[in-house]
């Protein structure tokens, strides 16, 4: 639903409405609590760390929404088009230019005896389905572990799918788990296994004299401690830590 | 006789982990001991959870799997030892450097950084946290001077700054087999003038991977090639480079670890400062020896590997040669073997002894005597000052745990990734011999200090090791003409260094040389050399038997 959403809004979204020649287009998707639709705009971890980078470079950005595949196709055919936020990884690194880390997420499995839950690693998990959603990258990661991956469209298809014992064990990064917690009755420990750094990717040959500002502005951005205040913000809103 | 609760307790506690732990060069009652220590040592942090990225090998699979679960039972301090590709993991330490968000508490981090660690110094000298803030949580019997890769780890200041947690080296690799066919070594023979055996220098690996990829071209049933590679434009690229190639082409200079004054990566250092990697600063990167090199890698890619491994990374080539169709490769990976002696693949005879041998690399037309002889990696725990102190001090039992002598020697037999003396040297090892197809051997010789990993001359490993993949896959991927990529490369490295030289303050911060012509410096003694007349000499092959001499 999120994803339909999401390409529905695609024309209205866009800001600043009339876009200078020099500016970088950011292709982003919804994904709550990092982007969120608030009334007649967008909110989220992501889009205020972005809005932060706006106002201290003054690098002209412009927002997109779309769904995530779209996003992505976009980022890797169009110069000065990028997509926000993928996973950093060794088998993308080439594809893209990045601005990196926008954030670092730590993703846990859920099932119905997490309560208690010991880490065990992987090879505990064989032999049970999971799901994770796409463009999480956790999928990818699990199967290339052999594991029993189902892969759900969105974070909530995949909570659901746990619900409805579809699944033995749900895959999900901690805040996302925590915002859908607020609507569905989820465990409320999981077990962490994974940290990924989340990062805006943009097309090779994107202008580099558009991307160091950001990739500054960003540094300077966490070595202010601005950025773990914001992420201690959205922590407490959703009432978890994660150790950062 | 001092004695201590820890010690008193030994006896009766954790006697359920010695069925995981059987092979050890201490007696069951020294390794309890042991474990009364960590048991002891951990109260402090109980409850605590820890967090630790490694690169994906089994030997981090079996500390993910086996050593954390443990650790956790003896402790109470739970593990999240998270296994990813060894470019992420390079990523996520940058990204903890960059953000001074505390991602991970400890690294298993390549001593390939140490040039970088002892510059920033954003790592933890273990030297001083072993003796400082540290000491109350370090092993009493770790015994370091135990550790075979400590000279990797200690960076020119004289400062430990990481521990070694397992190494494997990059050694030759062929089917012992195949090269023991009388009809193929008589062909081999009539065709070429020489025996078929292991190749001593390129010209006879060039040779004899001609024969199996153009002459021989079917084995049983089974097309053949006579070398694998690969050569897709990706992260991998960049190590299989800087890791070897330039090193057996004889890039460098001699005096080991890596090359006095110039490395194997070709940068020239003076006064622990580097100062060009361009021949026009007197470094490598673009003379003779190394375009040699990068020629040799493109050209061998095309005319005699599998005609996918142009397209393939690391990971997708490592699992070529257990497919049995690859006669040789110049140099493989160690740290695979135990993927290899596996009972079922073609390349294992029906008692699961390997058919295939592992060799001392042949070495280019520009190597020489004294200059290292391939690439030995050393993952290695290493703690960033980032991380707060009671997190340091709970991650540092668990890499003390996974190292620890109780637990190594098993740990060894498994993973074949050995870092101790006492397991390299134990009987248990030693009986391993016959099923490891050389690799013993080369741990019980003076050759594992003869492969090293990259040195402290590199000042930035992640910035740079990144340039390596980013121009020589355009050589290997784009068909770029080699001379050319590799004087862009030379001015990219140089250009980094210069950046290098501008936003750091350290005593051994690079300081560029300035440019003169080449042949100011091709008349120096040493690297950069002047191109040679002949680089392809006349092949030469000895028999494994008399190479294996050569690591005695």
């Amino acid at each position: 639903m999120g994803m339909i959403r999401a390409a529905l809004l695609a024309s209205c979204l866009v800001w600043p409405a009339l876009t200078p020649a020099k500016q970088l287009v950011l292709h982003g998707y919804l994904n709550p609590p990092y982007v969120m639709q608030q009334d007649y705009s967008l909110g989220g971890l992501w889009i205020d760390i972005i809005n932060h980078l706006q106002s201290d470079s003054e690098v002209e950005l412009t927002i997109e929404m779309h769904p995530l595949r779209r996003a992505y196709k976009l980022a890797q055919t169009k110069p000065n088009h990028c997509v926000f936020a993928i996973e950093r990884s060794q088998s993308r690194e080439a594809q893209f230019t990045w601005v990196s880390p926008l954030s670092i997420s730590r993703y846990a499995l859920f099932n119905a005896d997490t309560e208690q839950a010991t880490q065990p690693g992987l090879s505990a998990l064989q032999g049970q389905q999971i799901s994770a959603h796409f463009g999480s990258g956790v999928a990818e990661y699990l199967r290339s572990f052999d594991m029993d991956v189902v892969v759900a469209k969105t974070p909530e298809q995949g909570a659901k799918l746990l619900l409805r014992e579809r699944v033995q064990v749900w895959a999900s990064d901690v805040l996302t788990a925590a915002y859908l917690r607020q609507q569905l009755p989820l465990p409320q420990n999981g077990v962490e296994f994974f940290s990924s750094v989340r990062s805006i990717a943009c097309h090779p040959e994107t202008d580099k004299a558009l991307l160091q500002p950001l990739q500054q502005s960003l540094d300077a951005f966490y070595q202010s401690g601005g950025l773990a205040k914001l992420l201690q913000r959205y922590e407490q809103q959703y009432q978890l830590s994660m150790g950062l | 006789m001092v004695c201590c609760s820890w010690q008193a307790a030994a006896n009766t506690e954790h006697t359920a982990l010695l069925q995981h732990f059987p092979q050890s060069t201490l007696s069951p009652e020294q390794q309890l001991a042991e474990w009364a220590w960590f048991a002891d040592a951990a109260k402090p942090y109980q409850g605590m959870t820890i967090r630790v990225v490694s690169e994906r090998i089994y030997t981090h699979w079996y500390e993910s799997n086996v050593l954390a679960p443990l650790f956790s039972e003896l402790t109470g301090i739970q593990v999240i030892h998270e296994l990813t590709s060894e470019d992420d993991v390079i990523k996520k330490l940058q990204a903890q450097q960059q953000t001074g968000l505390n991602i991970y508490d400890v690294y298993i981090n390549d001593s390939d950084l140490i040039g970088t660690h002892f510059r920033n110094q954003q790592v933890v000298s273990l030297s001083r946290f072993t003796e400082g803030e540290g000491k109350v949580v370090t092993l009493p019997t770790l015994d370091l001077d135990d550790f075979m890769g400590l000279p990797f780890t200690t960076a020119s200041d004289g400062q430990l700054y990481q521990l070694p947690d397992q190494q494997f080296a990059n050694l030759y690799w062929y089917r012992q087999d195949w090269f023991s066919r009388p009809e193929l070594k008589q062909q081999f023979k009539e065709l070429y003038g020489y025996e078929l055996d292991v190749p001593v220098n390129w010209s006879a690996y060039q040779d004899i991977a001609e024969f199996f990829s153009e002459y021989v071209r079917e084995i049983d049933g089974q097309r053949v090639y006579g070398h694998m590679d690969y050569g897709k434009r990706d992260p991998s690229l960049g190590w299989r480079i800087s890791d070897a190639w330039l090193s057996m082409a004889g890039t460098g200079d001699q005096g080991l670890p890596n090359g006095v004054p110039v490395d194997e990566w070709g940068i020239r250092v003076e006064d622990c400062r580097p100062v060009g990697a361009s021949v026009a600063r007197g470094g490598a990167i673009d003379a003779p020896a190394s375009i040699y090199a990068i020629q040799k890698y493109v050209d061998w890619l095309k005319d005699y590997a599998p005609p996918e491994a142009q397209n393939m990374n690391f990971s997708e080539a490592g699992a070529e040669i257990a497919k049995g169709h690859i006669a040789q490769q110049i140099f493989w990976y160690t740290a695979f073997t135990a993927e290899l002696t596996r009972p079922e693949l073609p390349i294992t005879d029906e008692h699961g002894k390997p058919l295939w041998r592992v060799a001392p690399s042949p070495t280019g037309a520009y190597w020489q005597e004294g200059m290292k002889s391939g690439y030995q990696d050393v993952g290695a725990w290493t703690l960033l000052k980032s991380t707060p102190l009671k997190r340091q001090q709970a991650a540092w039992l668990y890499a003390q745990f996974a190292v620890s002598k109780s637990v190594s020697l098993t740990k060894t037999l498994e993973t074949l990734t050995p870092i101790r003396y006492s397991d390299v040297h134990s009987e248990a090892f030693s009986a391993m011999a016959p099923k490891l197809g050389g690799l013993v051997e080369f741990y019980q010789s003076r050759a594992h200090q003869e492969w090293t990993p990259t040195g402290s001359n590199v000042p930035d490993y992640p910035q740079m090791a990144a340039l390596w993949w980013q121009y020589v896959g355009l050589a290997s991927y784009e068909n770029e003409p080699v001379t050319q990529v590799m004087q862009q490369l030379a001015v990219a490295m140089d250009s980094k260094l210069e950046q290098l030289a501008s936003s750091s303050d350290s005593p051994c911060a690079p300081r560029l040389n300035p440019q003169q012509e080449k042949g100011v410096w091709f008349a120096h003694p040493g690297s950069p050399k002047a191109k040679l007349d002949n680089e392809d000499p006349a092949g030469r092959t000895l028999s494994y038997k008399e190479l294996l001499k050569r690591w005695e």
